[in-house]
């Protein structure tokens, strides 16, 4: 089978292939979006932990 | 003393669950990977077309793990509700809120594959049948039940507001399931079934179960993810927190 003949799937590749990369686009865009939504929490409970402590040692 | 409900408490600690899920994590997306690389090959090289459905069917080894993957995670998500309404444990509530996006992403893709699987074997993109119909409604019981939880102020109040959605959505579940038995419907039958020898070809049958376990540890490590993301946020003032995050 050549490669233009295993992308052509015998006339059905739209289909086919237009359902692997949505699915892989969906499925990389949770776990980027959830690595983003961590690295964000974080950094904000970091700094928040940060302005606790200079007002806990002012006190 | 030991008690018998030690081991329950333990397993509803925030705490616990973050440290295990921890560990559990880079192990579950190597596994994932493989079965993934494994399941692609054999999914869209080595399995043979169908007779009558030709290369199209090769859609199914996204189509059916989906599908399955948004029920399964759905009666997870109910029962994480329930078990938070109930016992008022907090973990329960941080994993079903957590679930949620996850399970309406593998709605979403259940439906938008079967619409491209549906246009070059039943000739129509969308038909109004009780499968396609009622797996739409999981869609939006998924986004209702964020939209809801997240409609109110306190957190806690929401928890519990939008668990009882969660919980009395679950009819639809074996409405989805049973709905190509119960109505007449263009939609095919179950593809594996647990009784007697599977109607389909080996090859196939060896790339759908890899894939169906595949897409399952993927949205399992999805919702680990997603759920410490919502135990730090919830449990921030928590001395372990600060302690693990500025390490």
């Amino acid at each position: 089978m050549s490669f233009a003949e295993f992308i052509d799937m015998g006339g059905q590749g739209f289909y086919i292939w237009t359902c692997y990369i949505v699915t892989l686009v969906l499925f990389v865009g949770m776990v980027v979006i959830l690595k983003l939504k961590q690295k964000k929490l974080v950094l904000k409970l970091l700094r928040r932990y940060r302005t606790q402590k200079i007002h806990n040692d002012k006190i | 003393m030991k008690n018998k409900w030690q081991w329950f408490h333990r397993l509803s600690s925030p705490k616990w669950f973050y440290e295990i899920s921890g560990e559990w994590l880079p192990w579950i997306w190597t596994i994932t990977i493989l079965l993934f690389a494994f399941g692609l090959y054999q999914g869209l090289y080595v399995s043979p077309p169908d007779y009558q459905q030709g290369n199209s069917v090769r859609i199914m080894y996204i189509h059916v793990p989906t599908a399955f993957a948004s029920l399964f995670f759905y009666v997870v998500m109910a029962v994480a509700a329930a078990i938070g309404y109930i016992w008022r444990i907090k973990l329960a509530h941080m994993a079903a809120i957590s679930i949620a996006p996850i399970g309406a992403a593998m709605t979403f893709i259940a439906l938008f594959t079967g619409s491209f699987w549906g246009r070059p074997t039943w000739g129509t993109w969308w038909i109004w049948d009780a499968r396609i119909t009622s797996e739409l409604i999981l869609l939006f019981l998924y986004i209702g039940y964020i939209a809801l939880h997240d409609a109110y102020e306190d957190r806690e109040v929401g928890d519990r507001a939008a668990g009882i959605l969660a919980m009395v959505g679950v009819v639809n579940i074996p409405i989805i399931h049973y709905s190509v038995y119960w109505w007449n419907t263009l939609h095919q039958g179950a593809t594996i079934s647990k009784f007697g020898k599977p109607s389909i070809d080996e090859q196939m049958l060896v790339a759908l179960l890899v894939m169906i376990v595949a897409i399952m540890l993927f949205a399992t490590a999805a919702v680990l993810m997603r759920t410490r993301i919502e135990i730090i946020d919830r449990e921030s003032h928590k001395k372990w927190v600060k302690e693990v995050l500025e390490s």
